[in-house]
């Protein structure tokens, strides 16, 4: 879930070169959005689509119709293969896989809270981290990129 | 304090195996989709 103002800083952050299309559903306030991209960061074929549907609207045929906007656009640049990523949304994930998308990896998500960590701890698991590695580095010889003529 | 790591990234999630004992903890997936245009 994204917020309003972290959505509104997102969109103004795409360079021309990403050839962004945005369109939302608005009945008395936004409720559905969506926006498709070129990655500008890298040379691709593929483009990015995102899609956000309010819970209390879905079902409605609104996210639906603003993916048919957003992969037109794709599809209208040239690209060929389109890409989407879900994050904790069942629904999310049949939506994709009513519209043929298969999923092609998956990243795992950790947190932790700075504050809650034992500083004791952590300090035993730098030492005992710090020896593995060493320990790995040793097992594998020393390295040298000099050769004997 | 957020991490993401692809599945295959195997020494990534070693480290995070490691963290856990710090309460570094999985809470969420993201998983891609693609599809030809």
């Amino acid at each position: 879930m994204h917020s309003e103002r972290g959505l509104r800083h997102l969109v103004a952050s795409f360079p021309p070169r990403a050839e962004a299309g945005f369109w939302v559903a608005d009945y008395d306030g936004v409720v559905a959005w969506t926006m498709a991209h070129r990655p500008w960061w890298r040379a691709t074929n593929s483009g990015y689509l995102w899609i956000g549907v309010l819970p209390s609207t879905r079902g409605r045929g609104l996210g639906g119709r603003l993916y048919e906007r957003a992969a037109g656009r794709l599809g209208a640049l040239g690209l060929e293969r389109v890409h989407s990523d879900v994050v904790g949304d069942a629904a999310g994930e049949r939506f994709l896989a009513a519209r043929g998308f298969s999923q092609t990896r998956r990243i795992v998500i950790s947190a932790v809270d700075p504050r809650a960590v034992d500083r004791a701890r952590l300090a035993q698991t730098a030492v005992a981290g710090s020896r593995r590695w060493r320990s790995s580095r040793s097992s594998t010889g020393p390295r040298s990129t000099e050769s004997s003529a | 304090m957020i991490t993401d790591n692809d599945e295959r990234n195997a020494p990534m999630l070693a480290i995070n195996r490691l963290n856990r004992r710090l309460g570094h903890e999985p809470f969420v997936e993201r998983r891609v989709f693609a599809r030809e245009l």
